[in-house]
């Protein structure tokens, strides 16, 4: 067509231009001949004009139409028998995603309780690895664990997986937000409804309705303001798409040439599909949000083929101006453009008119703060993005409509940001020590490795400085299992009960400085066995073991276990002068908790495209770094700890028989305050200091350890259990002499060591042989 | 020997059994833990019942304990507290729960489909179900090993078998996959010890 157009424009031009070398014949013949040029250039300019806006049209429309912004979703909640989950916890998860409490199940997205037992109706969703239907199903939940779990409707199953929350975006500096909707995905009335309030004509003008405009502009200025816009549908799209907000003479009339374009290269249902996702419903400080998909999350929190028709109603009354209809501003105006819908639809017969006067009744239903919100979790979209710009882009992460699956779980996420957060004003009482307290929270699942929450601070909503990943501080008496583990890893040198010296000593450096170590109360102990030196966290005998075992021999174990930092090797490293992050901190304990299989901590699971087609998956991963047998002693040791050391605290919150295992970690100066820990489904660390570095007066056991136990005793927990590896016998020793014993002697104790060497020669006290009990016989 | 037999049965039953010891390997492990497997840790039929790890393991109901009650005894150094301690300890092989045991069961059909990526997304949502289960991480072994990873499947192999307890059958069968691992890596000394860890269990 643009060929065409100007090739017949050059041949012309030749004309005049050859005939004005003859002698001209009459005036007005040569007025005619001005005139007939001008004409041809502005036929020539308006062509090239009309090429130009088509190019425009053809081009954004048929490209990448929106620049969507990557969306990061929440692990799904997975219900099946076993799985450990409160009632608090499910209803936590139900009300951030919106599902609608009812009595009895009314379709995807409601839920109903009663007592113990839950009947739920899940919505359904394509997750990377395939689609889970929407299914019916019904569980109880007792004393924290999932039972009975069946299905209701559809095929038989034994788990069911909710649509993953939505934690945020990734977007770009001008935050326009959407959540893409087909048309076919919407609800049919939505489509009716919005034809009837903008645009009766839709499906039969030619993308302008010259006679709607004639309309309008007869009652503007009649009123002498704008009162009527006569704008069609395809009008406000090309007006939004491609325009600017720029009020002109010249504006309106592209706007018109681009939307008959539009109507001429593309049917109506593409156009009305644009329409619904492009249209603006609102803003929330710099984040436009765009789109009936959105728009449904943001006011509603529930997806758009979940709403009532009034919900539906609000959302197209609000097209005529999003700021002026601000539901959550205005509701009074809000509820009179809804009311103002109803009626049209019931003039039409789209409801009845008993059901416009039942729904114009209901309040507007729109929920106070949006649920789908990007600043829920700062800290941990921190994580999930360094780990993403390792493998994208920027740009594509905030134009390509990324899916992003992490493992973030809310419910663990939410509890540790309420146990930071209580546990902080409730140790400031006690010591008055200002506001300055602050703190740090690393959730991971024992055994795989994901993050499951991570909180930066005690304002954990608030995107600031993320403790978490980045209060690089020194670990202190989190260090010692370390030593113990590298002792423990010579068996033929060192077990449980090898004997060790709690007495002061004095080195001097190669720098010529002294360094004199002391224990956390000034008392030396004398001699001392092994694991009761990790259980007391005495300092003496933990750094004259680690000065034998070697500082670099530590340092190994340090690197092995997942410390990626450079270690100093000097002998103040044996007490903690190595700085870690509570991330790093997490790796190190995570190796522990798994039997001495180095996992990578992950945040992310997979990312797919828009389309749902995986780009990649953060597979599980592990390497055995340490040997199983010499991990057990230490998980036994982390256990006695908790039972009987400077973690005992816990079981002041915890029950008697939850077995957990961790250590404390405190500065000498009592500037940081650690702790980390695992059970059977969670480890936890937990750092407490001030941002200045200043005096906290807390140990790990007063400050830290606290919020731990608020945390896991909240959480419905599994116990820690450690396989017994093959190579390793429990056997019963007499705790003073560490010699051989039996279980019913005074002061016997039941502990694991390696094949071989565990003692054998029988304590005095304990001559007398009897039959084994019972308990013994569990563990041979 | 008898694994020997149901890589047979299987070859006979059309499986490609080519060139690489990759595909050899792949095959003998979907004998391992396919249907025509009759060995100790075949998995037992789905019990809709919830299955040892959660009521047995579980030690606890903390969200029935009052925030701070406080304990009614302080712990000291005996010899029952030295029974509580014990409690966090296990020799058995724990079970995957039903729910579990459907996701690997569905993890070794992607397996045997040649979809290693879909297998193991499976058996990582197992591994959230039942994270102490050695049968999630044997299955992994295996899908790794199909896939030729063959480092990171004996890493799966050396997890299961740190979690099998006092189950010697179990821990057998899983050396000689860590064997056969071995062997395809070209690792034959290592192969060869696998293999005397095999035979000295039960």
């Amino acid at each position: 067509m643009s060929k065409s157009n100007s090739s017949r424009g050059r041949s012309r031009r030749t004309g005049p231009r050859s005939s004005g070398s003859k002698q001209p014949r009459s005036k007005g013949r040569r007025w005619w001949g001005l005139l007939w040029r001008l004409a041809l250039v502005g036929v020539l300019v308006l062509a090239g004009w009309l090429v130009y806006l088509d190019a425009t049209v053809r081009t954004k429309f048929e490209g990448k139409r929106w620049a969507v912004p990557a969306k990061v979703y929440a692990r799904p909640l997975e219900i099946f028998d076993g799985q450990a989950l409160t009632m608090q916890g499910l209803q936590t998860e139900l009300a951030l995603l919106g599902y609608q409490r009812v009595s009895r199940l009314e379709g995807p997205g409601t839920y109903a309780i009663q007592g113990s037992r839950v009947d739920l109706y899940s919505r359904g969703f394509r997750f990377p690895d395939g689609l889970e239907s929407s299914q019916a199903v019904s569980f109880r939940i007792d004393d924290g664990v999932v039972l009975n779990f069946g299905a209701r409707s559809g095929t038989a199953t034994y788990s069911v997986r909710l649509d993953p929350l939505v934690i945020g975006g990734i977007y770009p500096a001008h935050k326009e937000d959407r959540v893409l909707v087909k048309l076919e995905q919407v609800p049919e009335l939505l489509p009716k409804v919005l034809m009837l309030v903008e645009d009766r004509n839709f499906y039969d003008h030619h993308g302008i309705a010259p006679l709607s405009i004639a309309r309008a502009l007869l009652a503007n200025i009649r009123a002498g303001r704008v009162v009527q816009g006569g704008s069609t549908l395809t009008q406000q799209l090309v007006k939004n798409f491609y325009l600017t907000n720029e009020r002109s003479l010249v504006r309106k009339a592209n706007e018109a040439f681009m939307a008959l374009l539009l109507d001429a290269h593309y049917s109506k249902d593409e156009i009305l599909e644009a329409y619904l996702n492009e249209v603006f419903l609102g803003q929330v400080g710099e984040r436009a949000i765009h789109g009936f998909g959105l728009a449904s999350h943001f006011y509603f929190g529930q997806p758009l083929t979940e709403l009532s028709t009034d919900k539906l109603a609000l959302l197209v009354g609000i097209v005529k101006g999003a700021s002026y209809f601000n539901p959550r501003r205005y509701p009074d105006r809000a509820t009179a453009r809804r009311n103002t819908v109803l009626d049209l639809m019931a003039a039409e017969g789209l409801i009845s008119q008993q059901e416009a006067i039942r729904l114009k009744g209901r309040p507007l239903g729109v929920i106070n703060r949006p649920s789908y919100s990007d600043s829920r979790y700062p800290a941990f979209m921190d994580l999930v993005r360094e780990q993403l710009v390792k493998d994208y882009q920027e740009e594509d992460l905030q134009s390509e409509g990324l899916q992003i699956y992490t493992t973030l779980d809310p419910i663990v996420q939410e509890q540790a940001e309420q146990s930071l957060r209580e546990g902080i004003t409730r140790l400031q009482r006690g010591a008055a020590q200002g506001s300055e307290l602050q703190g740090a929270v690393v959730v991971t699942g024992t055994e795989s490795g994901e993050v499951l929450a991570l909180v930066g601070g005690k304002e954990a909503r608030y995107a600031g400085f993320n403790r978490a990943m980045r209060a690089v501080r020194p670990i202190r008496s989190l260090v010692k299992p370390a030593i113990y583990l590298t002792a423990l890893m010579q068996p033929e040198r060192y077990n449980l009960l090898t004997p060790l010296q709690d007495k002061g000593f004095l080195i001097r450096l190669d720098n010529g400085q002294e360094w004199q170590p002391r224990n956390y109360d000034r008392q030396e102990y004398g001699e001392v066995r092994l694991h009761e030196a990790l259980t007391r966290s005495l300092n003496l005998s933990t750094v004259r073991l680690g000065l034998d075992l070697g500082l670099s021999e530590v340092a190994d174990t340090l690197r092995r276990l997942g410390v990626e930092r450079r270690i100093p090797l000097y002998p103040s490293m044996l007490l903690g002068s190595v700085n870690l992050s509570p991330l790093e901190v997490a790796k190190v304990y995570q190796t522990i908790a798994s039997s001495g299989f180095n996992t990578p901590l992950r945040a992310i699971r997979a990312v797919t495209t828009a389309d749902g087609e995986v780009l990649s998956r953060y597979a599980y991963e592990t390497e055995q770094v340490v040997s199983h047998d010499a991990v057990h002693l230490l998980q036994y040791n982390m256990q006695e700890i908790m039972r009987e050391g400077t973690g005992r605290g816990v079981y002041r919150r915890l029950p008697q028989t939850l077995a957990v295992a961790g250590k404390t970690g405190t500065t000498d100066d009592l500037r940081d305050s650690w702790f980390a820990g695992f059970t059977g489904n969670h480890l936890a660390v937990v750092w407490l200091g001030r941002d200045d570095n200043g005096p906290t007066h807390l140990t790990g056991s007063t400050g830290a350890l606290t919020v731990w136990a608020d945390l896991i005793g909240s959480l419905p927990e599994y116990g820690f259990t450690s396989a017994k590896p093959a190579t390793v016998d429990y056997v019963w020793v007499d705790s003073v002499s560490g010699l051989r014993s039996e279980d019913h002697c005074e002061g016997s104790r039941y502990m694991p060591f390696i094949r071989g060497t565990e003692p054998q020669e029988l304590a005095p006290n304990c001559q007398k042989g009897r039959l084994q009990n019972w308990f013994r016989g569990l563990f041979q | 020997m008898r694994r020997m037999n149901h890589a047979q049965s299987c070859k006979s039953s059309g499986q490609p059994l080519a060139r690489a010891s990759r595909w050899w390997l792949a095959v003998s492990a979907s004998c391992l833990l396919a249907a025509c497997t009759t060995g100790p840790y075949a998995p037992p039929p789905p019990v809709i019942a919830p299955q040892p790890e959660a009521p047995a393991t579980r030690e606890s109901a903390p969200q029935t304990l009052p925030p701070s009650s406080p304990t009614p005894s302080t712990q000291s150094p005996s010899m029952e507290s030295s029974r509580t301690i014990a409690r966090g300890v296990r020799t058995e092989r724990v079970q995957p729960t039903a729910a579990a045991r459907a996701l690997i069961q569905r993890a070794q059909a992607e397996r045997r489909a040649g979809n290693y990526s879909q297998a193991a997304s499976l058996l990582e949502r197992a591994q959230r179900m039942s994270p102490q289960a050695a049968d999630v991480y044997l299955e992994l072994a295996l899908v790794k090993a199909a896939e030729g990873a063959y480092a990171q499947a004996e890493q799966f192999g050396q997890k299961a078998i740190s979690l099998s307890g006092s189950d010697e059958g179990f821990r057998r069968q899983t050396w000689q996959v860590i064997a056969d691992i071995r062997e395809a890596r070209g690792d034959r000394a290592g192969a060869a010890e696998a293999r005397r860890l095999a035979a000295r269990q039960g």
